[in-house]
């Protein structure tokens, strides 16, 4: 058999994802798609079993916005919580990522640390954990500490208090961000810094001009990851909210919770798309070839 | 920028100092030690916001009730308290569980390292029709989130084909092809990497007489062996910490994993009537003996993981 080289480099290519695209079809373009007709109907955990329900069509996105109170809010509370967690682990990870490159004594104790959230941060456990202290997991547990910060804030200390929490909560989502960060920053050609430094280059300027640049892929599958994170996360309220409608509200109702997912994910999709096309554009790649 | 050309080898910094050698390198020093010092406080900063609630969870792990409702004892108890540890162990059933979850976790891990490796480098090296939609698909199954195919994939393991209830195969073989827990997460960390290779190891290892197959497995595989380490061990930790799917699949208690050991422990405790502080200590010692594994692996393969990871870039 005797086959182009542009030929032969697709069958090998086939071949690579052949297997994956077979477990894809099974294990999650079927159940998706299967989602989806049965977010179309009244289907019942009870019902369900001896196909006893019936199409109602989009009547399940209708009540979605129209009669449920709460999911919209929760909708708009996660996208908004999206928006600014999202700059805020970015900037927090690569100052610290930057900070973790540098010739410290001790600096491999500190990456050890920074990475620990990684190994036990997305864990049930560690949400156990963070609803078992609430706000008090923050710095300020003590009594005195705390009639000290009445007495400063006044009625903006819950406020205050909340915002501390949800820093601690913020940075402790951040350990893949770092390590990525750091692998991003130790593969930028040195070279390019000392050619910067013998033309004067400032190091503010050497951080505009090639880390950033040079870091412009890492971000945007940091930002990709974030946002995949949050959305998949344990305390997501749009989650937290479709389990309770499919498993503590009676009767079990299967269609509207997949009406509910539905919504959700093609927002998401939506969102993750534009900053693909946004993002994308800005990124270079070193071993692009045509 | 010009006005340097003719003296390339000063420190932009330093180019008004009008000291002496001697003092102007006495003065980079002092700056130098300075900025140190401000990175050092500020890396003890972070790591102190990093390391508080594990410290708090140890510390809570061994009071008693005493001491956790006494407002005089933060961090030291009065008196240490490990038949919380003991009481956990045995809650748990710490060891069969440990088992179970090593081989479960550890076994979809190494299925879903090797997997997606093959995958990601099908994206990243090779040119076929549809490529570039299909890659939109793996982008598309990252950011589903799983709750969206619970009730499908109970369905679909319940009926004829698998059967597959009570038992283990539902986190093998979808990890087997790729798929799993965050597998197109992987993939894409994959293809990032295998994407920043030089052409010129595939454009060698061809020009040998080298195959594909061959080409991956002897070339691409050992250069990606820092990727490997990260993936195997983020698909590990996510695997053991998962309670989605397991309590989905699984139903009898001497079938479950740690983290769903957890969670007996904490009903038992709560069924007792054991409200308010009483179980506490004991929650947070079981929930550290679940974590402890991790933990311990994580120490010692940290000095590598830190260095491969560092070494590569897992993105260019």
């Amino acid at each position: 058999m005797h086959l182009t080289l542009r030929r032969r480099n697709a069958l090998n290519g086939y071949l690579f994802v052949a297997f994956w695209l077979f477990g894809l079809l099974i294990f999650f373009m079927i159940p998706l798609l299967q989602n989806f007709y049965l977010s179309f109907t009244d289907a019942q955990l009870t019902t369900i079993r001896d196909n006893s329900y019936k199409m109602i069509g989009i009547q399940n996105y209708i009540e979605a916005f129209s009669v449920d109170i709460e999911f919209v809010p929760y909708l708009i509370q996660t996208f908004t919580n999206l928006l600014t967690d999202v700059p805020i682990i970015l900037a927090f990870s690569l100052a610290v990522a930057m900070l973790a490159i540098q010739n410290v004594p001790g600096s491999v104790l500190f990456r050890a640390i920074f990475f620990l959230p990684v190994v036990i941060g997305s864990s049930v456990v560690i949400g156990r954990m963070f609803d078992q202290f609430g706000n008090q997991l923050v710095l300020f547990r003590g009594q005195a500490a705390q009639e000290f910060l009445f007495v400063y804030l006044g009625d903006r200390m819950p406020l205050f208090m909340t915002f501390l929490s949800r820093s601690v909560f913020v940075l402790w989502r951040s350990g893949v961000q770092i390590l990525i960060f750091i692998a991003g920053l130790k593969s930028i050609d040195p070279v390019l810094y000392e050619v910067a430094q013998v033309d004067g280059a400032s190091s503010w300027n050497q951080f505009w001009k090639i880390t950033l640049p040079m870091l412009s892929p890492v971000i945007l599958i940091n930002i990709i990851y974030t946002i995949i994170d949050s959305f998949t996360d344990y305390f997501n309220m749009v989650l937290r909210y479709i389990r309770v409608v499919t498993f503590n509200v009676t009767p079990n109702r299967l269609g509207y919770p997949s009406a509910l997912g539905n919504i959700y994910f093609i927002l998401v999709f939506i969102l993750v798309i534009l900053i693909f096309i946004v993002i994308g554009r800005m990124t270079f790649y070193r071993g692009e070839r045509g | 920028m010009e006005k340097i050309v003719g003296q390339p080898r000063v420190n932009p910094v330093d180019r008004q100092a009008k000291s002496s050698l001697l003092e102007r390198l006495q003065g980079r020093q002092a700056r130098h030690i300075a900025s140190r010092i401000v990175m050092l406080v500020l890396l003890i900063d972070v790591a102190f916001i990093f390391l508080l609630p594990i410290m708090r969870l140890i510390s809570q792990s061994l009071m008693n009730i005493m001491d956790l409702y006494d407002p005089t004892v933060s961090w030291l108890p009065r008196r240490w308290a490990w038949e919380n540890y003991s009481q956990a162990y045995a809650a748990l059933a710490f060891w069969p569980a440990f088992k179970r979850s090593i081989l479960v976790a550890g076994g979809a891990a190494i299925l879903q390292t090797l997997s997606c490796a093959i995958v990601g480098y099908g994206f990243a090296r090779f040119k076929f029709p549809g490529r570039d939609r299909l890659f939109l698909l793996v982008l598309f199954a990252m950011i589903v989130p799983p709750h969206a195919l619970i009730i499908q994939n109970f369905i679909l393991f319940s009926k004829p084909p698998f059967q597959w209830l009570e038992t283990y195969y539902p986190f093998l073989v979808p990890s087997a092809f790729g798929m799993g827990l965050r597998g197109a997460l992987f993939i894409f960390i994959y293809r990032q990497f295998f994407k920043g290779l030089p052409w010129e190891l595939e454009d060698a290892a061809m020009i040998d007489g080298a195959g594909p197959f061959r080409i991956f497995f002897r070339v691409m595989l050992p250069l990606a062996q820092p990727v490997i380490l990260v993936v195997f061990l983020f698909s590990l930790v996510w695997h053991w910490n998962d309670t989605l799917e397991p309590s989905l699949y699984l139903s009898r208690p001497e079938q479950f994993f740690l983290p769903q050991r957890l969670s007996i422990v904490e009903s038992a405790l709560e069924s007792f009537q054991l409200r308010g502080m009483w179980g506490t200590g004991t929650i947070m010692a079981a929930t550290l003996l679940v974590i402890l594994p991790l933990i311990i692996l994580y120490a010692f393969t940290q000095r590598y993981f830190v260095t491969s990871i560092e070494r590569t870039g897992l993105i260019d």
